[in-house]
């Protein structure tokens, strides 16, 4: 039979230190004045093992031998330092139950809340959800917000959530202790049910009378470091126990045979690897965050291929609200890019084509012109190069309330509305800018001149060029 | 049989996606109606108060100003509001993802999905009252749809670099509280650049804010296309800023949960 969990040679370097809950100044304070300490240790180290479909593990160890970490590595969770860890199947994992529910949402959303975490289908939930309810006995309680619960029944709900589905594996922390003697009893049956199904099951419990009834395979971890790993529970159990009364470690000779009737799955040392980087676990770990799909594991060989799959593939794969998005967007890019390419063409034939001729100059080569709505000012490039780069064009707006505006714009400068045929600068200004407008004056601003200074007396010294646009009347008049 | 497990793990997030939006909701506006409905107010009443000094106290005669200020509004607040909450999408979910492996960036885009459906209301306020100020509606205002999809891709980058930033840096939030208020008066949302030099002019494309904002002031205000190179610039800041939220949400993926 193939493993469903395999770890080899797993270590996790745990950081603690002054790190946590420091702002960016006392970081920086600490780090210039060398107070900044981190400390790393081993969480676990070259922890190794295998369980084959159906196989109960119980990890035992007293606090701080790094059985949460392992499981937190298992789940996905943490990411092994060294080593790998591969899982063939659907997770359920139970880590410190009443976490990840919200308190202010009733027991119904959490009950559909948590089960979507643990990647379950919404059809499946629906379906589930009453016997979840009825397992967990709070079919008085669905619509209450969930603070409201006692820790009984909130750890019945979780329990019953993680394990009324069928998981290919479970891992529970500290679970079975959970809820009442009679509670206690119905999920001992449930899970010995997940077992008789097939379901592979890593229990962490303190209670070593629920290890040694339950599980089929013993995990010792002492400090990190795996002090034995086998299938004799009853022999491993024992000595834990007297471990625990004479607080001695027996020496690896000491040990009971680790194994009873089965040959020992020996971890093959020259499958060993050095680095995490290029073992193909952590490989696939990588995969698996990319592409968001924490629970369902796959061969590294498939997953591998994945992550290389072809551009199209990929893009298939996509859901489909996102390709909608980047098709539109695409296209969008696409009518604007025609769009823009067009202009200069239409711009181009202006003279002959707009609507409106307010000025033209065919000595010069200036020319102002009204066009769906925008005003589009040509000048040759010779005089803009000629003026030195330092070209104003003058804009004074007149409306109905004599009120009068006045922009200025740099022909040479202007990075929006400009466009550039061969021989001349166009410069574009929309006039939608200034509704309602009843006469427009317009021209060159002479040098030094400023835009304040223009008013109907002096705009022949103060425009090199120009003229009056009377809209109503529709006709121009030219100044200078 | 690949793509099968791709497509059916799809189809399950959406159902936790659907359920983080479903749980965000709930518990930002309590179950009531008149939660929500101030989220809309909110952004309206910035903006009435912000007609009323800079027409009233401060004079800017420039016609339109209505749409020219409620375009820099609905673009700032829109930011402003899916920044600000995205920060604290990871520290808050510390007690899901420490315990349960989900991808993390869900409980990111499950805030944003908030903020867009208030940003979708507000934008269609918006156009009502581009109707009162007597703008005419083109065809081009269906290119309002490119600056919209960059600005939530944006919105989206930003909110991954905060997140992340927030769970090592706590006073991120505070930096931030006060840049946000820089970028607000760095945005030309209730003045013009016009006056200024053509260098100064140019420097406020630097700001990412500001070439969204300009990008709808130039569709419907000014009834043109903006230049191919606003376009790029709206893309570029978007790609950056994903690109740097996606990169450090993969680095950091595992150290999180170290600092909650």
């Amino acid at each position: 039979m193939s493993a469903i969990i395999k770890c080899e040679d797993v270590s996790i370097r745990y950081i603690t230190g002054d790190f946590k809950d420091i702002g960016i100044k006392e970081y920086l304070i600490r780090r210039l004045t060398h107070n900044y300490h981190v400390t790393e240790f081993w969480a676990d180290r070259h922890v190794t093992f295998e369980l084959e479909p159906g196989d109960m593990l119980g990890i035992i160890g007293s606090n701080g031998a790094g059985k949460s970490t392992l499981l937190k590595a298992i789940s996905g969770i943490m990411a092994p330092t060294e080593g790998w860890v591969e899982c063939n199947g659907k997770i359920s994992a139970l880590l410190e139950l009443g976490s990840g529910f919200d308190g202010d949402l009733t027991v119904r959303e959490n009950t559909y809340l948590r089960a979507a975490m643990l990647g379950y289908s919404r059809d499946f939930v629906e379906s589930m959800y009453d016997s979840i309810i009825d397992f967990a006995e709070l079919q008085d309680f669905q619509e209450r917000p969930f603070k409201q619960l006692s820790s009984g029944m909130k750890s019945r709900l979780a329990f019953s959530i993680a394990s009324l589905v069928k998981p290919e594996i479970l891992i529970l922390d500290e679970v079975l202790s959970v809820g009442d003697g009679a509670f206690r009893k119905k999920s001992e049956a449930k899970m010995r049910e997940i077992i008789n199904g097939g379901a592979t099951t890593i229990l962490v419990s303190h209670s070593l009378g629920q290890v040694r009834s339950m599980s089929n395979k013993i995990l010792w971890l002492d400090h990190g470091r795996q002090v034995a790993f086998g299938s004799n529970v009853k022999g491993l159990c024992d000595a834990y126990q007297k471990y625990l009364d004479t607080k001695v470690m027996p020496a690896p000779e000491d040990l009971p045979p680790l194994d009873i009737d089965v040959p020992s799955p020996k971890p093959a040392e020259g499958k060993r690897k050095e680095k995490a980087s290029d073992a193909p676990g952590s490989e696939k770990r990588d995969v698996i965050d990319l592409g968001g799909v924490p629970q369902n594991t796959e061969a590294g060989a498939v997953s591998a291929k994945k992550a290389k799959a072809p551009f199209a593939q990929r893009l298939r794969s996509m859901p489909r609200a996102l390709k909608i998005t980047f098709i539109a967007v695409l296209l969008i890019t696409a009518v604007i890019a025609v769009s823009e390419a067009r202009l200069p063409a239409k711009v181009q034939a202006l003279p002959q084509t707009a609507q409106r001729v307010l000025y033209s100059d065919d000595a010069t080569g200036v020319g102002v012109y009204l066009w769906e709505s925008k005003l589009y000012v040509f000048v040759p490039r010779e005089m803009v190069e000629q003026s030195g780069g330092d070209m104003t064009f003058y804009l004074g707006v007149v409306d109905s309330h004599g009120y009068r505006m006045s922009d200025t714009f740099d022909v040479n400068k202007l990075a929006n509305g400009r466009f550039s045929t061969d021989s001349t600068e166009v410069l574009v200004i929309p006039m939608g800018r200034y509704p309602g407008y009843t006469h427009v004056v317009f021209g060159q601003l002479a040098d030094g001149a400023s835009s304040d200074q223009v008013n109907e007396d002096n705009m022949g010294q103060l425009l090199v060029w120009g003229g009056i646009y009377d809209k109503a009347a529709n006709t121009g008049r030219i100044i200078g | 049989m690949g793509q099968h497990t791709t497509i059916q793990t799809l189809r399950e997030h959406r159902f936790l996606f659907s359920e983080l939006v479903a749980r965000d909701f709930k518990k930002k506006y309590k179950r009531t109606i008149l939660g929500m409905l101030w989220s809309v107010l909110s952004p309206l009443l910035t903006l009435l108060v912000m007609r009323i000094v800079f027409t009233q106290f401060f004079g800017s005669g420039m016609e339109h100003y209505t749409t020219y200020l409620f375009c820099g509004n609905l673009v700032y607040s829109y930011f402003n509001e899916s920044t600000s909450q995205g920060m604290s999408s990871l520290t808050s979910n510390a007690g899901i993802f420490t315990k349960v492996n989900v991808p993390k960036y869900l409980f990111l885009l499950s805030k944003n999905v908030q903020t867009i459906i208030n940003f979708g209301i507000t934008l269609c306020v918006f156009f009502l009252f581009c109707l009162l100020d007597g703008i005419t509606f083109t065809w081009d205002f269906f290119l309002l749809l490119f600056p919209i999809t960059f600005l939530m891709a944006f919105n989206v980058g930003v909110g991954l670099i905060l997140s992340a930033l927030f769970v090592f840096f706590k006073d991120v939030q505070y930096l931030w509280s006060v840049f946000t208020m820089l970028l607000m008066y760095m945005s030309a949302i209730f003045y013009t650049t016009t006056d200024y030099s053509h260098v100064i002019q140019q420097l406020f494309y630097l700001n990412p804010v500001y070439c969204y904002i300009t990008y709808f002031r130039q569709i419907v205000i000014d009834g043109m296309v903006p230049s191919l190179g606003l376009h790029a610039l709206c893309v570029g800041y978007a790609l950056l800023a994903l690109g740097i939220g996606a990169l450090i949400y993969k680095r950091k993926n595992h150290e999180f949960l170290y600092y909650v």
